[in-house]
């Protein structure tokens, strides 16, 4: 019985079972990455510490004159890569139609100002740090009005394209379950509630789905998996039943055996679904591109062998669609090389070989077509990670935040396309960042957010009005 | 020792660094595996906190808190991996098999496994309080320090997880076995 005994004494007793040496091999891996990693300076997407005007200016022309080298010697006289952007030179941006903004000033400056007036409202989650937990969020583009949108932990936020509804998952017990809601709040759903499984339908009951696209006639891509059944994993899709309900018919699209198969965007028209197939689960999301129809026909990869695609929650997805749904741009890790290289490629969505645009680069974890389609916004950096513009051809490259003090990455257009949202870190850490705001017409910007401390995840940036009440509804 | 060890580490001593990781490794494992109660995710954790803490370590102000600094840094980076897995892992753990632990004059087999179920459903916040208090033996007041949370929330999460597993327990307690079920 264990009722007579110390409550305290047992937990103490049960937290003395389990490991206390650290494997050699987990050492041996720390140490090769540290011999690989400079202290103060980013292998990620951030730069560490903010560099002054001037260090920066000669970290690019000691990185002109090394890469410059490099190139040389690896490639004889061959001609440079299609739009180079490797350093933080902003040579590559003379050619574009509008140069960025002369008048640089420190990110953290109080003077900085906040937000700036345009459309739409701009949805992400932010993770408190300290717990761990993610609320999700809508903020106006001017800075002035933030409205959260849940009132507990939540992941996944994934809008629909007119931006007026957004699925999201919770946990309940030990299990990812979905929900649905309207910006306006209007309407929420969770648990999603599916009727009992007849002869050939699903058992919802042991999935975990985390939704990662809505379609514009509101069907939701999940990525499915079954904690106790490895071979049920894959993409689930719920098709609206034409009731005027979200919660339609569920039906599995893709099976990978284990691999996990992450949905990223349905195609404008809502026919296909471009998805990352994940390669090593244990190291983050990374792998190969797939397009998808939805009535499960033509399932091809899109991506080059020799490169895998990226997928973040905080960074998002390495890979968009074009908005007329007939090409896809993405970044890809060159899988040769364990430093980052990566370049931004153009393929047909329907297949063939992908175009490679610009780079290579280092750490590319983006690669966003603009709303008008005369644009992909990508990020790339050593030293200086910036958000660059370049043409779907490859040309009128233009470095868009080279008058930022520190990294940014990882952009979302605004409606209008006139607009970048982005993400930098105040503090230089990975694991901390704040949202600013870039014209995409002159490089002028604004602080969104400043709040060291925490991070954001899912954003987006929605052509729906910010919601007005205050009560959150999930 | 350990204090010429993290100076050298901070001028980009990667030899320095190793020597340290090698001393606190053991510890951030400990640590780690208890409160993420898999040796994988555990492992993940604390590769991921001493790298960051290799890129950090110019920007330690003390040198003489390291540790304190270190076990921070290894905690959000349990918290990462337990979001994870959340997404990714089959957490299916074995339980001890292969015989008696030191624990075993306190703990019933079935003890052990109705707290390590407990410890499982508890948020991953609450495991760390319960490690850093009851396993380390820090008071709460250190343990809000290392956490880097009020004294008041290490408290109250202290309370929630300590309830919690002591209503397993209890649950437990009022559960007749198998045997006591079966007729004479």
């Amino acid at each position: 019985m264990t009722e007579s005994r110390e409550p305290d004494r047992l937990i103490r007793a049960v937290l003395e079972d389990g490991p206390n040496v650290l494997p050699d091999r987990v050492l041996d891996s720390v140490l090769g990455e540290v011999h690989r990693t400079r202290q103060r300076a980013a292998l990620g997407p951030w730069r560490i510490q903010p560099m002054s005007r001037t260090a920066l200016a000669a970290a690019a022309v000691i990185a002109v004159v090394l890469v410059g080298g490099l190139v040389l010697v690896g490639r004889g006289q061959s001609a440079p890569a299609v739009g180079t952007v490797a350093t933080a030179s902003p040579s590559a941006s003379q050619s574009s139609s509008a140069p960025p903004s002369p008048s640089p000033s420190p990110i953290a400056s109080a003077s900085m100002p906040i937000g700036v007036q345009a459309p739409g409202a701009i949805v992400f989650g932010r993770v408190d740090p300290a717990t761990g937990a993610s609320t999700l969020v809508a903020l106006s583009p001017d800075g002035q009005r933030q409205t959260p949108l849940n009132s507990s932990d939540a992941c996944c936020l994934t809008m629909s394209p007119d931006g007026k509804s957004f699925a999201y998952a919770k946990d309940v017990g030990g299990r990812l379950a979905p929900g649905f809601a309207s910006l306006d709040r209007s309407f929420n759903e969770w648990p999603w509630s599916w009727p009992d499984p007849g002869v050939g339908k699903i058992d919802t009951s042991r999935l975990n789905l985390a939704p990662g696209a809505v379609s514009s006639s509101l069907n939701v891509a999940f990525e499915g998996w079954d904690d106790q059944q490895p071979n049920r994993t894959g993409i689930y899709v719920s098709f609206d039943n034409g009731g005027g309900m979200v919660i339609g018919e569920l039906k599995r699209l893709t099976n990978a055996g284990s691999l996990h198969d992450i949905p990223i965007g349905f195609s404008p028209d809502g026919s296909k679904l471009l998805f990352i197939r994940d390669r090593d689960p244990g190291d983050g999301i990374r792998g190969d591109l797939y397009v998808i129809a939805t009535d499960e026909s033509g399932l091809h990869k899109l991506n080059p062998t020799s490169t895998q695609v990226a997928l973040s929650d905080a960074f998002g997805p390495g890979a968009s669609w074009a908005p007329d749904g007939t090409r896809v741009a993405f970044s890809g890790f060159d899988t040769a090389k364990t430093d980052g290289t990566s370049s931004v490629y153009v393929v047909d969505a329907a297949g063939g070989s992908a175009k490679a645009i610009a780079g290579p680069g280092s750490w590319s974890t983006s690669a966003r077509w603009s709303p008008d389609g005369n644009w992909i916004a990508f990020d790339f950096g050593t030293d200086a990670h910036d958000v660059y513009l370049v043409h779907p051809d490859g040309t009128g490259l233009k470095d868009v935040t080279s008058s930022f003090d520190v990294g940014v990455c990882c952009s979302q257009w605004s409606p209008d396309g006139r607009w970048l949202v982005v993400q930098g870190s105040l503090t230089g850490r990975d694991d901390q960042s704040d949202l600013f705001i870039v014209s995409t017409v002159d490089s002028t910007y604004a602080r969104l957010t400043q709040e060291p401390g925490a991070y954001r995840q899912w954003v987006d940036w929605v052509a729906a009005p910010m919601p007005t009440s205050a009560a959150p509804s999930p | 020792m350990l204090r010429a060890l993290v100076d050298r580490a901070r001028q980009g001593d990667e030899e320095a660094f190793g020597a340290l990781a090698r001393t606190v490794g053991d510890r951030c494992m400990a640590i780690a595996y208890r409160i993420l109660r898999d040796a994988d995710l555990a492992e993940d954790a604390v590769q991921t906190a001493l790298v960051s803490a290799w890129k950090e370590l110019p920007t330690l102000r003390d040198p003489d808190r390291f540790e304190p600094w270190l076990h921070r840094m290894l905690v959000h980076a349990c918290y990462a991996e337990a979001r994870r897995s959340r997404r990714w892992a089959t957490n299916v753990r074995a339980l001890p098999l292969d015989g008696a632990t030191a624990a075993d004059d306190v703990l019933t087999v079935n003890d052990r496994d109705q707290l390590d179920r407990g410890l499982r459903r508890l948020p991953v916040d609450q495991r760390a309080v319960l490690v850093f208090h009851h396993y380390l033996g820090l008071t709460l007041p250190e343990v809000a320090d290392r956490l880097g949370i009020p004294v008041g929330t290490a408290k109250s999460r202290l309370h929630y997880a300590s309830a919690a597993l002591r209503s397993v327990l209890e649950a437990d307690a009022r559960t007749p076995s198998l045997s006591q079920e079966r007729p004479a």
